[in-house]
């Protein structure tokens, strides 16, 4: 705790948002995929031991917990039992499950009261499974939450929680869902006013939906955070992998805000457009963690498309051997450069003749051409030795 | 292909000869004539020559004149043995067998079969006999000089090439094997890969190929699914995009109808300022108003108190003049009234005189009335009579009119009974043409029904020949049980592993005996029989290919298996699983392999094939007797039909109806319905014709009747009336006959004359009582008297009223002293001036407010204006419940459709999407391009491989050069094969220059390089006699070296070039197995005539 002495601290909060559980990466090859979703439950373990480290007081999950309001049973049993098998916890530090627009509070969704979701829960996780929840922490303290109960709506969710009466002295959370309206290039869902949480008398407004960790207006005198997604789900996520734990001082309305990073998996993109960026890629080696989206914009020559090949493989990885990189995302757009004739010294003559074959052709149909003669440059690399690779010639 | 076991029997010289080959080098020795070449020659005329032809002349034993009969075992490819026997000459026999293991053969082919399989198998350029421009004699070509050459022609080969060859097949053998082996490895690895690249993508008709392992596959069906997703999403989007712009665009209208409810608000509120500020001015304008009518009213009241004042003065002075004037009436009236008095007593005498009078006329307007009565029955009678003619005439126009039409109506019957006639007889014909058709019908499905008879026969014997056939199938399955297909199946998978596991041990096994002392040894390889190789002393090497047994008798024996422990086991395991379930099922079926039991199955199969066959025909016909007893059942209500017309047509003659007929012509079907159609039509006109003619008799029948009625009631008027003048007459002038009673014109004059003279006597007497009357009476003092008294009564009447209104003006001028007094009190009271100026406030403060609502200043707003607005407001507040009520919807619809998470879902949809299409493009070019390598890598290797000559010339060119060390260059071959020459001393030479010796060396090279391309076997016939012992020694070498891929067969007299001492058999022995080479002593083997 920095500059916190714990006796000093009123009230401790773990506010988390946007696990997404159950979400789906077309756009990633199968394992990864599988690997990208499976994260997103594992992350559970992590922010469940900083709730225990931090001997928080509770857990707000601010909603969009799962990918669908009835994201299948695996989703919502393997949450289950991660709370249920969690070692430790005391009863008395509750944990609140916020419905958001993603999984909305419907008849068909894990939080309706008869699902077997909720017998499946601990007594200590409470769902927030009605408009105008409340919930005291303490004589101090006390929650107020708003579920989401469609997957959009226009509704200030944060308006609708009580205002604060005369003589209230408690410390007074917020929790709910949805988007500030300051967000530029977004059509609000479930618009939050800036003020909301003044106008409510509140002292903390626990939110989600954006999957980066963001402080709304950090000067207001009540802040609202978003804690942001605990694992990235795209790469345009810039800060996210956090969760927030918020101290209450004694006799301090303001609180601490303390970000900690608990996701495993970090999103960049890189951009290589020579060979020489490629290889200072393939020379790091702290991308095992790393979602890495890699565009090949370069002009390569037959000996150099070897090489980005193989750097390509090293960092993907094949079927027999782990790659450097996590998980990658390759886009190609190399063009090829044939003009270097070197590989076909000691070529048989029936294989130079297929050589100037192809590059005839290449004048009418440049791409099959130039892939047929990359093809023949692996074929015959791989059978005759490696060659060295021949630099592109450059003008 | 190499030779496996030669048998010869009276061919030329040799009575019989059993040779089998080793599989490499064999070296089959003897003197000269003892028939070696016999053997070469026996080979190629099995191989080449049909059984029939003369050229085998040559062949006949020379001792018996025996048929030549040959036989030659041949492996052609991995466990493919075809065995051909030939016996030439007049009683020839050819037939063809297979084995796949070298042992059990069946034949395949006989006759004229075996050559035409044998030519196609061996593909060396001879095609097949019998068709045009087959060979005749013993046929040649070029691979048969090169495999097969006689011993005189070993450089024939040089002056053939392949495109003398009457037969493209060898060509095209040496063009695929050499296109094959001439291939550079490191280019047939390409091919092989880019092959196998093209193979996974492409169909072999070059599609793209649909499989599931194909590289499309995976992402074209993960596209599909992508953008099958994508769709559905887009239209959730789209709806989803649609609520948005509704919403936004209800938002602003939300705003608009908002502003305009404000609007109308703020008029309506304007209005309603105007109002109440108009109602106020209202007000006190009324009290203004009311207070000036008061000091109005209060100064009219005084004047009213004046004038009363005055009038009442006025009717004081008249009513003493009417007390005056009616005090002068009353004497005016007495006297009066005693003139009246004596008048009364004279008129009492006058009014008898005038009761005279009225008594007298009253006599006198009796007359008057009877003579009216009489001259009005006279002109009754007058009017009757006329009235009776009038109508006799009518009566007797309408009986000529209805004469006429009763006669019309009976020319219309006749009309109408002709046509009716004409109806009948054409619906006759027509019922009879039809009866004809149906008639034809009914012949024709008589026949059918026959037909139907004949095709139930047929298809009942199809039937029991079916059935007899699949009898016959069940009893011979029964005797002789086929597996099943299970079973078959099983049994090929058995086969295929026992044959795996045996090719698993036929890796080669050589084993060196080195005896210590001479030790008896008998061998037996691969399962064949066993040889005895004698007492050997010195280490002998014997092989074999997967198995071999050795034995020293006495002492033990050896068993020798290729392969490794687990092929053995498996080859073990493989061999009791057929002992075990192979073989009992092949028992039963009563064969002894499976291609026997293919062959049960195959006729089998036939058999049932004939049955399905005849079951079609079966069905066939069923469905064509099915189709007839239909079309027959079909024909039943028309047999019906038939018969109800028959029986119609009963009542006609038919010989009239076919005159008819025939009048009609050929189209009398279509004619005769016109022609019915067109009675029927004049018929209905006609019968509608006489309708009207009746309903038009029956008309005049009625009014004829009505006419005589008439006619009867004016005689009985006439009557009547001329009865009453006769009792009339009778009563005047009783006694008097009835001739002489008067006419009604007598009575009508009599009458008006007696009227003339009552009305004259009326008069007068009138004219008498009216003088009495006024003789009775004295107008004047009537006259006098009523006057008086009128002026008595009016002049009272004046003064009542006079005194009346003196009252009334009395009463007024107090009422008006009252009202007069009270105005000026209530008028002393008001302000008016407080009042003006209030109004005048209000009005300018209402002209502001006009102002101000862009009224023109002097419109009065009025309660329509107010009402106006009141709804305005009324409207716009509906309006904007309604749009809210809309935005309301349109939210409601998007908490449905998703919202954010939906953009989400189609963002990642889409990314995923062109991801995929960008795959697919990739994946595309990607075996594209494989395709387009390969394509260039095989015309690449075509244009080569098209010049045979240049995958030869290489081969044989660096051999000789090393047999004649570097004394020779490349040999120069054509496309096909033909020889141009040799390279040699920096030139190219013609082969004619070379020595005998060097050119039967090259020819050798040469064919061997072409039999190690071929994969086959060579026959070296005694062709390197002229080689000299260095030359010699880099031959025998090389044919080792080549033996270990070709068999070679060398037929020599002088052992010695080929073999080495320790290779030659001993003594008496037939032959002698070393490393892969083969000594046969033909002295032992060939039987002489």
């Amino acid at each position: 705790m920095t500059g916190v002495e714990e006796q000093d601290v009123a009230l401790k909060l773990l506010h988390t948002a946007d696990w997404h559980l159950g979400k789906r990466f077309p756009s990633f090859d199968e394992l990864d995929q599988k690997l990208l979703t499976r994260a997103r439950l594992e992350v559970i373990d992590s922010i469940l031991g900083q709730a225990q480290r931090h001997t928080v007081h509770a857990v707000l999950c601010a909603g969009d917990l799962f990918e669908d309001p009835d994201p299948g049973r695996e989703w919502w049993e393997g949450l289950a039992r991660r709370f249920s098998t969690v070692a430790d916890w005391p009863e008395t530090r509750p944990v609140f499950l916020l419905p958001g627009n993603h999984d909305p509070l419907t008849r068909k969704s894990v939080y309706w009261p008869e699902h077997p979701f909720r017998r499946a829960l601990p007594p200590w996780v409470h769902v927030v499974d009605r408009a105008g929840f409340e919930y005291p922490l303490s004589a101090e303290a006390v929650v107020y939450a708003e579920p989401c109960q469609s997957a959009a709506g226009q509704d200030d969710l944060a308006l609708a929680l009580p205002d604060r009466e005369p003589g209230d002295e408690r410390i007074r959370i917020g929790l709910v869902h949805g988007q500030t309206t300051d967000i530029p290039g977004h059509q609000s869902n479930f618009p939050i006013a800036r003020d909301a949480a003044q106008r409510r008398g509140l002292d903390y407004l626990a939110i989600g939906d954006t999957h980066s960790y963001r402080r709304v207006s950090p000067d207001a005198h009540v802040p609202v955070v978003y804690p942001g997604a605990p694992e990235a789900t795209a790469f345009d996520e810039s800060d996210a992998g956090h969760v927030v734990v918020v101290f209450f001082r004694r006799g301090r309305r303001r609180p601490h805000i303390k970000p900690i990073r608990v996701g495993r998996w970090q999103w960049e993109e890189h951009v290589c457009r020579d060979l020489d960026a490629l290889r200072q890629l393939a020379a790091r080696q702290d991308l095992k963690q790393r979602v890495v989206r890699l565009h090949l914009d370069l002009d390569a020559t037959l000996g150099e498309k070897a090489e980005i090949d193989r750097l390509e493989r090293e960092l993907k990885g094949t079927d027999a051997s782990p790659g450097q990189v996590g998980v990658l995302v390759v886009e190609r757009d190399i063009r090829l450069d044939t003009s270097d004739d070197n590989w076909l010294d000691g070529l048989p003559d029936i294989l130079v003749s297929v050589v100037k074959r192809l590059k005839a052709i290449e004048r009418d149909d440049p791409d099959t051409a130039r892939r047929a003669l990359a093809h023949l440059h692996t074929l015959v690399r791989s059978r005759s030795g490696a060659p060295a690779v021949t630099s592109r010639k450059r003008t | 292909m190499r030779l496996v076991r030669l048998s010869v029997e009276h061919f030329g010289c040799v009575q019989r000869a059993d040779v089998e080959f080793g599989n490499q080098l064999n070296v089959l020795y003897g003197p000269n004539d003892l028939g070696k070449s016999s053997l070469a020659a026996a080979i190629r005329a099995v191989l080449l020559l049909q059984p029939g032809s003369s050229a085998h002349e040559p062949y006949v034993s020379w001792q018996s004149g025996d048929a030549p009969e040959v036989v030659l075992t041949v492996e052609t490819e991995r466990h493919h043995y075809w065995r051909v026997h030939k016996r030439f000459g007049n009683k020839a026999v050819s037939t063809l067998h297979f084995s796949s293991n070298g042992r059990d053969f069946h034949c395949e082919f006989k006759g004229r079969q075996v050559d035409s399989e044998l030519r196609k198998q061996l593909g060396w350029g001879i095609p097949e006999p019998g068709g045009r421009g087959g060979p005749r004699g013993f046929p040649t070509s070029f691979l048969t000089a090169a495999l097969l050459a006689e011993q005189g022609e070993v450089a024939d080969l040089f002056d053939r090439k392949l495109a003398d060859d009457p037969d493209p097949s060898g060509k095209k053998l040496l063009a695929d094997v050499l296109q094959a082996t001439a291939r550079d490895p490191l280019f047939g690895s390409i091919v092989k890969a880019t092959q196998s690249k093209v193979d996974d993508a492409f169909t072999p008709t070059g599609k793209r190929s649909r499989a599931r392992t194909s590289p499309f596959y995976g992402v074209a069906q993960e596209l599909k699914k992508t953008a099958s997703e994508l769709d559905q999403l887009e239209i959730e989007a789209q709806k989803n995009r649609h609520i948005d712009q509704q919403i936004t665009a209800l938002n602003q209208q939300l705003l608009n109808q908002e502003a305009a409810r404000e609007r109308a608000r703020q008029t309506l509120a304007g209005i309603e300022a105007m109002v109440a500020k108009q109602s106020e001015l209202d007000r006190v304008r009324g009290e203004l108003g009311r207070a000036e009518e008061l000091i109005r009213q209060s100064e009219e009241a005084q004047r009213a108190q004046q004038e009363q004042f005055e009038r009442s003065d006025q009717l004081k002075a008249h009513r003493d003049r009417c007390q005056e004037e009616l005090d002068q009436a009353r004497t005016a009236l007495t006297r009066a009234e005693e003139r009246i008095e004596q008048l009364r007593r004279d008129q009492r005498e006058q009014e008898h005189r005038i009761r005279q009078c009225d008594l007298d006329r009253a006599e006198l307007e009796h007359r008057r009335r009877d003579a009216d009565d009489r001259a009005e029955l006279a002109r009754q009678v007058d009017t009757a009579g006329r009235e009776h003619d009038r109508i006799a005439a009518e009566l007797a126009a309408l009986d000529t009119e209805l004469a006429d039409r009763q006669g019309q109506l009976a020319d219309h019957r006749t009309t109408l009974e002709q046509l009716q006639a004409e109806r009948d007889l054409l619906q006759a014909v027509d019922k009879w043409l039809r009866w004809r058709d149906l008639r034809d019908q009914l012949d024709k499905a008589d026949q059918a029904a026959i037909e139907l008879v004949q095709l139930f026969t047929e298809i009942e014997e199809l039937s029991t020949k079916a059935d007899e056939l699949a009898e016959e199938i069940e009893v011979e399955v029964a005797a002789q049980p086929l597996p099943s297909a299970g079973e078959m199946a099983r049994l090929r998978d058995i086969d295929g592993q026992l044959r795996v596991a045996r090719a698993a041990l036929d890796v080669g096994i050589s084993v060196t005996i080195e005896p210590v002392n001479s030790v008896r040894v008998e061998v037996a390889c691969d399962g064949e029989e066993t040889v005895d190789l004698g007492d050997i002393r010195e280490p002998r090497t014997v092989a074999a290919g997967r198995e071999m047994r050795l034995t020293l008798p006495n002492l033990a024996t050896m068993r020798v298996a290729g392969g490794s422990g687990d092929a053995n086991s498996r080859y073990r395991a493989a061999v009791d699983s057929w002992a075990e379930s192979a073989e009992p099922i092949l028992s039963a079926a009563g064969v002894s392999s499976l291609d026997q039991l293919d062959r049960l199955f195959e006729q089998a199969s036939e058999r049932v094939g004939e049955i399905e066959e005849l079951r079609r025909q079966v069905e066939l016909l069923e469905e064509q007797a099915e189709s007839k007893r239909q079309a027959l059942i079909a024909v039943q209500p028309l047999r019906h039909r038939a018969n109800a017309l028959e029986d119609e047509l009963s009542a006609h003659d038919l010989d009239q109806l076919d005159a008819r007929v025939a009048e009609l012509g050929e189209s009398a079907a279509s004619a005769v319905g016109d022609r019915i159609a067109a009675v029927q039509r004049d018929l209905d006109a006609a019968e509608k014709h006489t309708l009207h003619l009746q309903l038009d008799l029956a008309a005049q029948t009625q009014r004829r009747a009505s006419t005589g009625e008439t006619l009867e009631r004016a005689l009985e008027r006439r009557e009547k009336a001329d009865r009453a003048i006769a009792r009339l007459a009778a009563s005047e002038s009783s006694g008097v006959g009835p001739d002489a009673l008067p006419s009604w014109q007598t009575v009508l004059q009599d009458a008006e004359e007696a009227m003339v003279d009552c009305e004259r006597r009326l008069a007068e007497l009138d004219e008498q009582r009216r003088a009495l009357v006024e003789g009775a009476s004295d107008a004047a003092a009537r006259a006098e008297l009523e006057a008086a008294r009128e002026r008595a009564i009016e002049a009272e009447k004046a003064l009542h009223h006079a005194v009346a209104e003196l009252e009334k003006a009395r009463d007024e001028l107090s009422r008006r002293n009252y009202d007069a007094e009270t105005k000026i009190q209530a008028v002393e009271t008001i302000e008016v001036e407080p009042l003006r100026a209030r109004v005048n406030a209000l009005a300018g403060e209402l002209d502001e407010l006009r102002a101000a609502h862009g009224g023109d200043g002097a419109a009065v707003a009025s309660e329509a204006d107010l009402e106006n607005a009141r709804a305005l407001v009324g409207r716009a507040g509906a309006e904007v419940r309604e749009v809210e009520k809309q935005l309301d919807q349109a939210r409601g619809a998007l908490r449905e459709t998703g919202g954010e998470r939906l953009r989400e879902k189609l963002d990642d949809l889409h990314a995923r999407h062109r991801q995929l299409q960008h795959k697919e493009q990739d994946v595309e070019l990607d075996y594209r391009a494989w395709k387009l390598l390969l394509d260039a890598l095989l015309e690449a290797e075509k244009e080569q491989a098209v010049h045979l000559g240049r995958s030869m010339a290489g081969p044989v060119a660096d051999r000789f050069r090393e047999l004649t060390s570097d004394r020779y260059g490349g040999l120069d071959l054509g496309p096909d094969l033909e020889t141009h020459g040799i390279f040699a001393g920096g030139g190219q030479r013609r082969i004619s220059v070379l020595s005998v010796g060097t050119k039967e060396q090259l020819s050798t090279i040469f064919r061997l390089s072409l039999a190690e391309r071929l994969g086959s076997a060579v026959l070296l016939d005694d062709q390197l006699t002229q080689t000299d012992p260095r030359r010699m020694d880099w031959f025998r070498r090389k044919l080792r070296e080549i033996s270990q891929h070709i068999q070679i067969i060398v037929l020599t007299c002088r052992a010695g070039d080929y073999l080495i001492d320790d290779e030659l058999p001993r003594d008496r022995a037939k032959l002698k197995e070393g490393a892969g080479v083969r000594a046969i002593q033909l002295e032992n083997v060939i039987s002489r005539t």
